[in-house]
Order: C-alpha cells, then sequence, then structure tokens
C-alpha cells in the first residue's frame, strides 16, 4: 500500500485508478483502508490523500482470486490470495504484472506508477521496468 | 505462479467494494484510463 502513497502524485495526474482484492469480508476492509489512512495522515501529511485513494473490493468466495490463478489455497488460514498486481488498461487487458514471491514482496513503488502512467497514456510499460512473472 | 498474465484479457466476476457497491469486473476498467489492481492476503 505504501507504494501507492510514494507515488501518489503520478497516480493522482494520470487519473489511476487503484484496485485491492482480497477474501476479506467488507467491514475488515474498512477497518484496513482507515487504518492506512491514519497512518498516512500521521506519517505523511504534507500528502492530501483522504480517504486512501485505494477502492478495496471483497472476494469472499475467492471467485476472481480463482480465476486469476492467484489464489493461495493451502494457507492455514483457509484460502487467501496470493500477492499478484496487475496494471490493466481500460478495455481490461493485462499490460503489466507483478507475482510476489512473498507478502512482503511487492513490486517497486516507481517501476509500479511508471507502468500504470504509461498504460494510462496509451504506451507500453517502459522496458526499463519490467514486471516480475 | 498467477494464471493470469500479460497479454490475457481479465476475467469477468461480479464483486462488491466495502461499502457494498457491486463492481463489475472486466467493465470497472473503462472508468479510468489505467488501472493498478493488487491482490493482498488481507489481515487478520
Amino acid at each position: 500500500m505504501t507504494a501507492f502513497v510514494y507515488e501518489w502524485e503520478r497516480y493522482l495526474e494520470g487519473k489511476i485508478q487503484i484496485l485491492g482484492v482480497s477474501v476479506e469480508p467488507p467491514e475488515e476492509g474498512k477497518k484496513f483502508l482507515e487504518r492506512v489512512t491514519r497512518d498516512c495522515q500521521e506519517d505523511r501529511p504534507h500528502i492530501p490523500l483522504d480517504p486512501y485513494p485505494v477502492r478495496l473490493l471483497s472476494d469472499p468466495d475467492a471467485i476472481l482470486i480463482r480465476a486469476c490463478g492467484t489464489a493461495n489455497e493451502g494457507h492455514w488460514v483457509g484460502t487467501i490470495a496470493a500477492p499478484v498486481t496487475y496494471v490493466v488498461d481500460p478495455a481490461g487487458k493485462v499490460k503489466w504484472a507483478y507475482v510476489s514471491d512473498s507478502a512482503s514482496d511487492r513490486p517497486s513503488p516507481v517501476a509500479l506508477a511508471k507502468a500504470a502512467v504509461a498504460v494510462a497514456s496509451g504506451k507500453a510499460p517502459p522496458e526499463s521496468y519490467p514486471g516480475k512473472m | 505462479m498467477a494464471k493470469l498474465t500479460v497479454g490475457d484479457q481479465f476475467p469477468v466476476a461480479t464483486l462488491k467494494d466495502i461499502d457494498g457497491v457491486t463492481v463489475e469486473l472486466p467493465a470497472v476498467f473503462k472508468n479510468a484510463p489505467g488501472t493498478v489492481i493488487f491482490f493482498y492476503r488481507g489481515r487478520w
């Protein structure tokens, strides 16, 4: 989530939409978003992000998660989403992807923002900032 | 390894956001010139 804070100017200027998907019920998603928004306000008050500009989606039965092949079926809490990040164009085509090795392995904030801005501009993601599959 | 990869069409699904608003995929991608969508495990 911090990737979006670090590069907030690029996301706002590019009018880029940010969606997050997990199996969590909506009430847990709300708590998560409130916590992240509060952290952002306390840690980086110069960044005008209230509410935090991420729309969280609840996929309790992992329907989309399984359709994308991103389900971690063997986790001790049950089926959850494996950490994967995509940049998608308005036609719904995947233009950039980063498949993480673990929850702590996330794309570089700059790489993700540059890929998203390029796609939003109708261009291919820069080769100098590749994703990971 | 994720099944969905670069060049693929995002699958069809109907979800709700945390405010209870229905979200249709891939139609929601038309709302912006570019979308970042990330999957996360959630907190517990």
